[in-house]
């Protein structure tokens, strides 16, 4: 199958820059694949799994992101995220700390859809959670 | 006749005190090798955010645009975000930061605008409270902070969009230091709020007509209203990690002077201590002979 660009950063190192087949994002409206040749687009991400393949027959690599977003344009695919956990890092423990950090932004906003907005987020993180 | 011991003491101290100079200097020296890396590595970051930016923003609406982007319409009350070291020894770098700003506030004033100040660092804060004490409404630390992390960008600029969206101020500004060279910084502002948008000159047509066919997930005005204080945030990151390089380019130059300055003191109080003791030598000789003589 055809590959294209990967790069994936953070604002503190760059995290990954090499040809991969395939790629599952959590996009916040939803999970989706993108393969070569995909259609420029730009979609924000929730708290979720990233899966990069590199080749079909090799094993997924896998990240636990919070935030951020992804950029595909022209086979070059661009993930901008936050905070990024390994997973050999992820623990049930360190998902907790991150649902505990949203809830207090939950506390101390009055504002009802930025509540809203993270009462998913800390969804999400649980049902990652849960997958673990 | 100065004192033999005297000159000693003297001489003793200025050595301890390059002692300390110099090892201040190789302390700073390491810092801005690991500040330099770490501003090194956030740039992909901060390349692709500000090209997602500019394709995002040059297919935008202006008139739906949200207020982060295009200000909310008035400019009568500026925050001036003050970056400044927390140490001093740093040769000119807090004040040529200070300086600037105090000009951008004299300028603000002359013309009518009300002023507030953030401070970020201790040496601003210091300096900025002689004069502005009333302006500055509020002060960050970053004394515990050893490397500038995203955390701390997120932190501050968490704590200017919570004031902005409760209408504390309608423009913001951000004063830090460019790191040219070790020997050369050079003290910005930078425009946060609303979003002085550089990348607009030079998006030329191709990359309009690019945008043009992106496919938004979710709908293009959320992403953009994500985007907008990520954005922010990432901009006072790499305004700190700046300030941080900057801050230890500083330092060291400042240092290597003060090394040298002591250098050149030693050497004169060397030469100095050593005439006084021959002068002592030769007239205790002269003494001598001259008693020897008068027998």
């Amino acid at each position: 199958m055809d590959r294209f660009k990967l790069e994936f950063v953070t604002p503190e190192k760059s995290l990954l820059s090499s040809e991969v087949e395939q790629v599952i994002i959590p996009g916040s409206e939803g999970e989706f694949t993108i393969l070569a040749d995909h259609s420029p687009m730009i979609s924000s991400l929730k708290p979720g799994l990233i899966s990069i393949y590199e080749d079909s027959s090799s094993e997924a690599v896998i990240y636990f992101v919070t935030d951020g977003f992804i950029d595909m344009a022209s086979n070059n695919l661009t993930i901008l995220a936050q905070s990024v956990i390994e997973k050999s890092e992820i623990t049930s423990d360190k998902l907790d700390e991150i649902i505990e950090s949203f809830q207090k932004e939950v506390d101390s906003t009055e504002n009802l859809e930025k509540k809203n907005r993270l009462n998913l987020k800390i969804d999400n993180v649980r049902a990652v959670q849960s997958q673990i | 006749m100065p004192n033999l011991k005297e000159l000693k003491n003297r001489q003793v101290s200025v050595k301890a005190t390059q002692k300390i100079t110099r090892a201040m200097q190789m302390v700073a020296a390491a810092k801005l090798n690991k500040a330099q890396e770490s501003a090194k590595r956030a740039r992909p970051y901060v390349a692709k955010i500000s090209n997602v930016m500019s394709n995002l923003l040059s297919s935008v609406d202006e008139g739906s645009a949200p207020q982060l982007m295009i200000g909310n319409g008035t400019d009568n009350i500026h925050l001036l975000v003050v970056a400044t070291a927390d140490r001093g020894l740093c040769g000119a770098f807090n004040t040529n930061i200070v300086k600037l700003a105090n000009q951008e506030i004299k300028t603000l004033l002359s013309n009518g605008k009300q002023i507030k100040i953030l401070c970020i660092g201790k040496k601003g804060y210091d300096l900025l409270r002689r004069n502005h004490s009333d302006k500055i409404i509020d002060f960050i630390s970053l004394k515990e902070v050893k490397n500038v992390s995203f955390n701390e960008a997120d932190l501050i600029g968490g704590n200017i969009l919570k004031r902005f969206e409760e209408g504390e101020f309608d423009v913001c500004k951000l004063f830090y230091s460019n790191f040219k060279s070790v020997i050369s910084q050079i003290p910005l502002a930078q425009q946060l709020i609303p979003l002085a948008f550089e990348a607009e000159q030079h998006s030329d047509e191709a990359s309009l007509s690019d945008s043009s066919i992106y496919d938004y997930e979710p709908e293009e005005s959320d992403v953009i209203e994500e985007l907008l204080p990520l954005n922010l945030k990432v901009q006072i990151f790499q305004g700190l990690l700046e300030n941080a390089a900057s801050e230890q380019g500083s330092r060291m130059s400042a240092m290597d002077n003060a090394t040298r300055n002591a250098g050149e003191m030693i050497n004169k109080l060397t030469l100095q201590y050593n005439r006084t003791r021959q002068a002592i030598i030769t007239k205790e000789l002269i003494e001598i002979i001259s008693g020897a003589e008068a027998l």
